[in-house]
């Protein structure tokens, strides 16, 4: 028979990561995750890397972890003969929009590029756009800033096609480009391993960022 | 992220393995479940709520005696997902999301924390790595006060199901407990026998060493058996790579000032001994 008390403290022991905290008496409360009643609110990871670049300021955590669906890359994809790093030049590339427009970053320097990998069908990216971090963000392109959308989803695979872009942009209010990479190369050569993941490329056309949009994957904030 | 294997310990095992996250404060489970089932299968039943995006994934419950006192002490959280599909542990690894169990209501003060036996690993084209469940598996809540058990279990349960698409999934459910325990089932029987030790079980020494020109690596030598598998856990530690050279497990990481405040154990391990392969919380002091 355990006593109330006796419940509730083996309840906050076994909250308490493995076992080292659990062979003494609980020093801290709070970390049983399930008795949050109010979550911390998220930390805008990818906006405050967007503002330190935007005042010529290094970003804190250039470069970290995302969170998302994974890319659909074609399963036989060649891989990039190149690959991205933080703090060196970004990979040239040129793809093309949903209107056939051509995007060559090469020809973007001066501005501040933001490439969000992205997959309208991604539960992670119908959320940020529906409910969450990107709901209204992404359209505030500017004189400054060039926000380019990048599909490199296979053709076949979740969120892929021309079409289906088209109408799901429309559906999530995505208004800035949304470029079409079928073969998948511009995404491995970025390294994009998620959707949604954010890459920073500074006026120089060096890459400054690469990582999570914030620490809250369908709003649920990361301890 | 990263997904380490020996050669002969390779994807194609597809193992379970346990994660014993919380076990030292537990009851000790019985070495092995197999015992048989004390007591006809009672039939208990529940109803849900509230379900999304479970064309996929199915989801029964059962109460289950891990120590053959003739009372049930642990339930079962049997997964069954469609084939080719998998849903995710509690490091997603490089996309995907921890799959969710909460107890809800009274029960949340009545069970443990879901013990997740750790995942099977796979790569996915642009080397994107997963660690999670494909087929069926089975999560563990352990019941604090079996002398008292419920009449009645809530819980929701919240997942992300992904094969070539991801599909997010939920359940809620009321579950009307049995009085007696049920039988174990082969999935059960091998969930649970690939639940992790706890880390003290682990018998190996270890040392941390700064690498040049900057980071440390954490090395790790079993007294006995050989290393075939490391899941690292998210611990935002900048695990950089990982490697497995028999009784020797080194995992190297940035350097301590990079890495932020660490509060998780560094990962689980398989430890194979004579044939069999056991799992073992890696949980050393950091730096």
């Amino acid at each position: 028979m355990y006593t109330h008390q006796q419940i509730r403290f083996f309840t906050l022991c076994v909250a308490l990561s493995f076992t080292a905290a659990c062979k003494s008496k609980p020093a801290d409360s709070g970390s049983h995750k399930g008795n949050i009643a109010a979550q911390a609110p998220a930390k805008p990871i990818f906006e405050d890397a967007l503002q330190a670049v935007l005042n010529q300021k290094a970003p804190q955590k250039a470069d970290n972890k995302p969170y998302g669906c994974s890319v659909k890359y074609a399963a036989d994809a060649p891989a990039p003969t190149q690959v991205a790093q933080v703090g060196q030049a970004a990979p040239d590339f040129e793809l093309q929009d949903l209107q056939g427009k051509s995007y060559k970053l090469s020809e973007l320097k001066g501005k501040t590029v933001i490439l969000e990998w992205y997959n309208p069908q991604c539960p992670f990216v119908e959320y940020a756009y529906n409910e969450g971090p990107l709901r209204g963000r992404a359209k505030k392109s500017d004189d400054k800033v060039l926000w380019l959308n990048i599909n490199s989803g296979a053709p076949g695979k979740q969120g892929s096609g021309k079409e289906l872009n088209i109408k799901l942009a429309q559906a999530l209010g995505v208004t800035q480009p949304v470029l079409l990479d079928e073969s998948g190369t511009v995404g491995r050569t970025y390294g994009a391993k998620t959707t949604p993941q954010m890459f920073i490329i500074d006026d120089k056309g060096v890459l400054v960022y690469r990582g999570a949009l914030d620490n809250a994957p369908l709003g649920k904030v990361k301890g | 992220m990263y997904a380490l294997s020996q050669p002969h310990a390779g994807h194609g095992r597809h193992l379970l393995f346990g994660l014993l996250l919380l076990s030292a404060c537990g009851r000790k489970p019985s070495a092995s479940p197999s015992k048989r089932a004390l007591g006809p299968k009672v039939g208990a039943s529940a109803s849900e709520s509230a379900t999304k995006g479970s064309a996929h994934v199915a989801v029964k419950l059962a109460a289950l005696d891990s120590d053959q006192d003739g009372r049930w002490d642990q339930l079962a959280i049997e997964w069954t997902i469609k084939a080719g599909w998998h849903i995710y542990w509690i490091n997603p690894g490089d996309s995907g999301i921890a799959t969710k169990v909460r107890m809800q209501g009274a029960s949340e003060a009545l069970f443990a924390p879901a013990r997740l036996p750790a995942p099977e690993h796979w790569t996915s084209p642009g080397g994107i790595v997963g660690y999670g469940y494909s087929g069926q598996t089975v999560f563990f809540s352990q019941l604090l006060d079996p002398s008292r058990p419920p009449n009645r279990v809530d819980l929701k349960l919240r997942w992300l199901v992904c094969k070539d698409s991801c599909l997010r999934g939920s359940k809620t459910l009321q579950w009307t407990a049995p009085d007696k325990a049920e039988q174990w089932t082969a999935q059960s029987k091998r969930a649970w026998a690939r639940l992790p030790k706890t880390s003290s079980a682990l018998r190996a020494e270890h040392h941390w060493r700064a690498r040049q020109p900057s980071g440390s690596t954490l090395e790790i030598r079993a007294q006995e058996g050989e290393f075939v598998e490391f899941f690292p856990l998210e611990n935002d530690a900048g695990l950089q790579s990982a490697e497995l050279d028999g009784a020797t497990l080194s995992l190297h990481y940035r350097s301590p000032h990079e890495l932020g405040e660490k509060k998780q154990a560094q990962g689980i391990v398989g430890l194979r001994v004579s044939s069999a392969v056991e799992y073992y919380p890696v949980e050393f002091a950091w730096p």
